[in-house]
């Protein structure tokens, strides 16, 4: 097949270009494309960084070798990678100037479809935070300008409580993660990641004949084999009505299961503590290469990531923000949505 | 019935095993620990029960479907490469951490290795105990001469042990580890981590890498012989004063570079080389992903404010008490292990 090139630019503020061979495969189980495909933008110019998808030889002489296995030399990282069956080559360099080229080698299908969770998102937030912006793992919803942002690790809740406040009339600008910028969100439109045990009602209501065709057969696939494959679906395919690029940050929700409903104010440092720790947890694996590449290079930009990221929550975040703490029950109800709801009610009519 | 090990470090740090049954030829020879193995003991730091165990996880927070965290509590259900294990530790603020741990190794890796990951969680919450007490558990190699000692420090790959070895037998050092030693301040004080596979390297082997089959065999045989004993041929020192440290990064270039940095550059580098050993593949079970590192971070996501939260930049304050004053060198060396390269080191750890 030939090879599909294609530019993507969050909101002007990070560029890249993704090369790469889709296989027939790929468009079944959702290729890397389909990740980003709402960022897509023929009208870039000079992307921030390039990722070469495919096979490779590294440019690693002259490198420290760490353990055997991580490559590293001045703007330079390399190594060959697996987690579970997924297996991987990947190299980075011109990080630390601005020149970035990334290459990644999947050795199966697999991989390929982890690839942006586990590297590309990643790549994203180190760039993001180069030029000052905050990649939080969050949720948004937003009415009238006022943003609420859910922001947890998996299993909080991100995903359904957006999509229960799209059904009573929200907005909608991320499910997985969203951007701050200066008391502002904006947005970041990944598929919806659709399984039998969380199709939300308006996904399922608004969901087209080719999606739940594909969702239908997934969903009977796993019946007869056990294999759970992902249907994911274009939220612009769904209630393209709903969505905005940006709106004021309001409110923050941290969401974090345990027994029962429970809802505490909390400043915004604490909301920025849990935040920072919530995305190095959902940096994995490519936190292990950046703390490779600092244990040579302590002083540079890659080592200095997360000082600059926690900088950054602290500028774009703003001093009057509502901030939450909420406990919620390990398997989510409709009373916990109603409670969370109640909460964005009265913060509505207060002001 | 079950089986209890106790290990005392230098009255520093003490802690337990036990097991259920005494399951292979590995806890028989009772490899790792051994140097500090003693009879009775009280004011446990550590205790690891290894063995099926009811986690207590109820009231926990729950972070990403896995991990059940409260104050002072972490228990999870986790697999990786060949492992699948249930952990819990408890304990993490008080006097005595307990760690409950069950875990199956598929494949034959299972013979040998069956604790392997629970023995590298133990050198983890080790290190975080030892923080506690203001030492550097560190993942250096160490020998000494007249009470004065030097210190390698590296990532996996960089002969730590070779060198080890031949400064041992080449140039009458004594050896305080090949692995792990223990830092505070201007003192070294000694931690022959799995001394009886050491002993018999340093008389058997030329370096570290020169393992075949036949001397695998010669091994097996040699440890079974003497499985009764505290077994060593060499000359060790329990503690010494720190003359000099040298960082040591392996490259694929061929030639040998020596420069002397400053103490200020090392201290992030050193902290950063204790926690790189989180994703180090744990015997060749392809875990590799850094499990040890996500209970921390999990703990620290729902407890910012912690000890665990802090304890990177804890232990950075214990290693600048330990490198202000002393010679400390970057040594690039090439990626095969030779005299020569022996040569230059002593040469250098000489003239300190």
């Amino acid at each position: 097949m030939a090879k599909l090139e294609e530019n993507y630019s969050l909101h002007d503020a990070v560029t890249f270009k993704i090369v790469d061979k889709p296989s027939f495969l790929s468009n079944f189980l959702g290729d890397i494309h389909t990740e980003y495909e709402n960022f897509e933008n023929k009208l870039v110019k000079n992307p921030d960084f390039t990722i070469d998808i495919g096979d490779f030889t590294p440019d690693n002489e002259n490198s420290c070798i760490l353990d055997n296995k991580y490559y590293v030399k001045h703007n330079y990282f390399y190594c060959s990678d697996s987690y579970k069956t997924a297996k991987w080559k990947f190299e980075m360099s011109g990080f630390e100037n601005g020149d970035m080229k990334v290459r990644i080698y999947a050795d199966n299908l697999f991989t390929s479809m982890i690839i942006s969770g586990f590297l590309v998102d990643p790549l994203i937030n180190f760039k993001l935070s180069e030029k000052g912006l905050s990649l939080v793992h969050a949720s948004c919803v937003s009415k009238d300008n006022c943003g609420y942002l859910f922001t947890a690790q998996g299993g909080g809740g991100k995903t359904s409580n957006a999509l229960y406040s799209v059904e009573r009339g929200f907005d909608f600008l991320g499910d997985n993660f969203t951007i701050i910028d200066n008391g502002l969100v904006r947005s970041f439109l990944s598929p919806l990641n659709v399984f039998s045990f969380n199709l939300a009602p308006i996904v399922k209501k608004n969901m087209g004949r080719k999606s739940k065709v594909e969702y239908l057969f997934k969903n009977l696939l796993h019946k007869v084999t056990g294999l759970r494959v992902v249907t994911k679906i274009n939220v612009k395919d769904i209630f393209s009505k709903s969505l905005v690029d940006i709106s004021k940050l309001d409110s923050a929700f941290l969401l974090i299961p345990k027994n029962r409903f429970k809802i505490e104010r909390i400043g915004r440092k604490e909301l920025i503590s849990h935040m920072v720790a919530n995305m190095k947890l959902d940096s994995f694996p490519f936190i292990k290469y950046m703390m490779e590449y600092s244990y040579i290079f302590p002083k540079s930009r890659m080592a200095t990531h997360w000082q600059r990221y926690t900088q950054n929550l602290n500028t774009n975040i703003n001093n009057d923000i509502s901030a939450y703490r909420v406990e919620v029950p390990k398997t989510y109800d409709m009373s916990t949505f109603e409670e969370i709801w109640g909460r964005i009610q009265t913060g509505i009519t207060r002001k | 019935m079950k089986f209890i090990k106790n290990y005392n470090i230098h009255d520093i740090l003490k802690f337990r095993i036990i097991r259920n049954k005494e399951h292979n030829l590995r806890d028989l020879i009772n490899l790792k620990f051994s140097f500090f193995n003693v009879e009775e003991l009280d004011d446990l730091d550590i205790i690891l029960n290894i063995g099926k165990f009811t986690p207590s996880n109820m009231d926990c927070y729950l972070v990403d479907h896995k991990y059940y965290i409260k104050e002072n509590y972490l228990y999870c259900r986790d697999s990786e490469g060949k492992a699948t294990w249930d952990v819990e530790i408890s304990g993490l603020k008080d006097k005595t951490i307990i760690i409950n741990f069950n875990g199956e190794i598929k494949g034959f890796q299972s013979l040998m290795n069956s604790d392997f990951v629970a023995q590298n969680l133990l050198l983890r919450l080790m290190e975080y105990k030892f923080a506690g007490k203001q030492y550097y558990f560190a993942h250096s190699a160490g020998i000494s001469k007249g009470k004065q000692a030097h210190v390698f420090a590296g990532r996996g790959g960089t002969f730590k042990t070779s060198l080890c070895m031949d400064f041992v037998r080449r140039a009458g050092f004594e050896f305080l580890g090949d692995d792990r030693v223990i830092l505070h301040r201007d003192k070294v004080l000694n931690f022959p981590m799995g001394l009886r596979v050491f002993s018999f390297m340093c008389d058997n082997l030329p370096n570290e890498n020169s393992w075949n089959l036949a001397k695998k065999g010669k091994f097996a045989k040699h440890l079974w012989e003497t499985r009764k004993e505290k077994y060593s041929t060499i000359e060790i020192s329990k503690s010494a004063k720190l003359k000099s440290l040298l960082l040591i990064a392996k490259t694929n270039s061929k030639t040998i570079t020596v420069r002397e940095i400053s103490s200020k550059e090392v201290v992030d580098r050193l902290a950063a080389n204790n926690r790189l050993e989180d994703f180090v593949s744990l015997g060749g079970l392809g875990i590799n992903s850094g499990p040890h590192l996500k209970y921390m971070l999990a703990y620290s996501y729902i407890f910012p404010d912690s000890y665990i939260a802090k304890s990177q930049e804890e232990s950075k304050k214990i290693i600048r008490d330990i490198v202000e004053n002393i010679p400390i060198y970057e040594v690039e060396v090439p990626s095969k292990y030779s005299l020569s390269y022996f040569n230059k080191i002593h040469e250098l750890v000489k003239n300190a």
